[in-house]
């Protein structure tokens, strides 16, 4: 039986909801969660592989609250699984999102920007923000665990849907939905990149599967169905996929859990 | 006896004024003529120790305007390479009035500059501002192209601003010969060749800088009838002059005209302030220490002095914040105290010194 941890934020519910959906016989799958930004608030402690709300580190009051409301315990001892998935993992794709949304880049992408950018410029930014969103934690450090950060969903093909308030998808994704040339190219060259700078410690990185994906670089709108709210007041959440996102990603990472892959 | 000097304020008096006092402290040095809303709409431009105002004015949260902006988590070293967030737009270190006042009449369509693109090692640069794409773009055509949108970009800086801060950095340039294009780099020195028989030497007097600036100001009140300007002299001395003079002797007469025509200025024209950046730095109270071994690159040190100078009487904390970072990232926040180097086309003149 290979023991599996999958850790996330609230991109780790759709996974949840597949879960039942796909046949994970061989694998003993536990989930450890917190949403919003406290989430980013886990540490993981090197030496006893415990990640969560971690003694002798600066945390919120509340952490441990809401960490053991969730999960009905403070930490999870990582070390005791053969495999851990990082869901939800954000690798930078909100600022090369905007920075694709407000220009043309020499050779990547042409579609009127008021502004331009030259394609050296393109490179050292992209490599930059790869930087900036490597993780903090010491995950190449534990021993005989396979760590893969999954990637948090692009944004979905149904955008234009976004609430008035989600100021971001307004700004640059319903622009770059409407002019989409060069942005799937862009996203799979952001990627490739982050997972290249993964891979020289020893971390995996893997996106959504390339079925849940458009040409376009968007993620097909029937993965993103999801309303947020109730009745006259539920809108559409273009942040969150639903269980037919979580199908497909847990059934591609399947080879990869089974050491297939 | 009666006497004009009785009984004036202490900084009236050098020994009380300036021989007393801590190198740290310039004291009230600066009396703001107008003030400064955090609301207020800033357009940054000038030699390179703007660059250190637009930061302190970025850090204590002034509206610096950037019509070119990149994202937030960028390192600023990566950013300023390419010339992003160094001033209001992307138009690298202006060192003369006179190439500030013929970018406005570039936007504006009634001046296209002589030999716009210089080349070096089969790349392509912006002769008027050679810094921002260091290894050069492939073509002349795609520098063009970059030029044309920025131009866009400087005008909605224009149209924006509601206070120019500007830095006079120097009074020697070089132009085209035929057509007066001044550039901000000689020809030849990070890119394009010298011909003497194409590009000359200039030295602008007193007339020329402040008539350039009255151009400057009547260009902006144009776009904004309430604009008004704080002006300042960059007191980083010259890398090399051209002048035939002594470096020093040439510096002291570029520094004196500059501040001669500031000091008019703000004393004729109700809408323009000077702050005091150049005395703060080169008065014999710090006695050179504000210098780095170089003598000529201002310290850390005293870049905070001035700055921190000018954001107390603007009634601002000089204990710059952190720059915002994402929880997730694993960047760290930027101090203020951390010194930065700025970015100086100055290096390469310094290269070409024997």
């Amino acid at each position: 039986m290979t023991r599996v941890l999958l850790i996330g934020n609230s991109h780790l519910a759709a996974f949840r909801k597949g879960f039942n959906s796909v046949d994970l016989t061989g694998l003993d799958v536990e989930f450890f969660l917190l949403a919003g930004e406290n989430y980013y608030r886990m540490r993981l402690d090197p030496v006893s592989t415990e990640f969560g709300a971690i003694e002798g580190v600066r945390q919120p009051p509340n952490l441990v609250e809401q960490i053991t409301a969730m999960n009905g315990r403070a930490s999870i001892r990582t070390g005791a699984f053969d495999h851990i998935v990082i869901v939800g993992n954000e690798h930078g794709a909100i600022e090369f999102v905007r920075l694709l949304a407000e220009n043309d880049i020499d050779g990547v992408r042409s579609a009127g920007a008021r502004r331009t950018m030259s394609r050296a410029a393109y490179d050292a930014f992209l490599d930059d923000i790869v930087d900036a969103y490597l993780p903090v934690d010491p995950w190449s450090g534990l021993d005989g665990v396979q760590v893969t950060f999954h990637a948090k969903p692009r944004m979905p093909a149904n955008i234009a849907g976004a609430a008035p308030d989600r100021i971001f998808e307004r700004e640059c994704g319903i622009p770059l939905s409407e002019r989409s040339d060069g942005v799937a190219a862009a996203l799979d060259d952001l990627a490739g990149r982050y997972a290249a700078r993964l891979a020289t410690a020893g971390l995996s990185f893997t996106e959504q599967p390339a079925e849940t994906i458009l040409p376009s670089g968007f993620t097909d709108a029937r993965f993103a169905d999801v309303m947020i709210g109730q009745g006259e007041r539920a809108q559409l959440d273009v942040r969150h996929m639903n269980a037919d996102y979580g199908i497909a990603c847990l059934t591609a990472l399947l080879p990869r859990l089974r050491g297939e892959a | 006896m009666k006497s004009p000097y009785a009984n004036l304020p202490d900084r009236a008096y050098w020994r009380t004024g300036v021989a007393a006092r801590t190198p740290l402290d310039p004291g009230d040095i600066y009396t703001p003529k107008f003030p400064i809303a955090p609301s207020t709409r800033i357009l940054t431009a000038g030699s390179c120790f703007a660059q250190h105002v637009g930061r302190a004015l970025r850090g204590a949260g002034f509206g610096v305007i950037d019509t070119e902006p990149v994202p937030d988590i960028l390192d600023d070293e990566v950013a300023q390479r390419f010339g992003y967030r160094l001033y209001s737009a992307r138009y690298g270190n202006i060192y003369t009035i006179r190439q500030l006042r013929q970018l406005l009449a570039e936007v504006d369509g009634t001046f296209t500059p002589a030999l716009p693109v210089w080349e070096r090692d089969g790349q392509f640069h912006d002769a008027l501002r050679p810094n921002v794409e260091p290894d050069g773009l492939p073509a002349p055509e795609d520098v063009t192209r970059h030029r044309a949108a920025h131009l866009d970009c400087v005008r909605a800086a224009v149209e924006a601003c509601d206070l120019v801060v500007f830095t006079f950095g120097l009074t020697e340039a070089w132009e085209h010969r035929a057509t007066g294009t001044v550039y901000p780099t000689a020809p030849g020195t990070i890119a394009g060749d010298y011909d003497p028989e194409v590009f000359a030497f200039r030295n602008y007097g007193y007339e020329a800088v402040r008539d350039d600036f009255l151009a400057v100001r009547e260009r902006m009140r144009a776009a904004n009838p309430e604009v008004r300007f704080l002006v300042t002299v960059s007191p980083v001395p010259l890398t090399a002059t051209a002048s035939g003079r002594h470096v020093e002797v040439a510096t002291a007469h570029s520094k004196a005209i500059l501040r001669a025509v500031c000091g008019t200025l703000e004393a004729e024209l109700d809408d323009v302030d000077y702050f005091p950046s150049y005395e703060i730095i080169t008065s014999p109270s710090t006695r050179g220490m504000f210098y780095d071994t170089n003598l000529r690159s201002v310290t850390a040190a005293g870049v905070a002095t001035a700055m921190g100078a000018f954001l107390r009487a603007h009634g601002q904390s000089p204990d710059l914040p952190p720059r915002r970072v994402r929880l997730s990232s694993n960047r760290s926040p930027i101090t203020a105290a951390s010194a930065r180097d700025v970015v100086c086309e100055d290096v390469l003149l310094e290269a070409f010194a024997r």
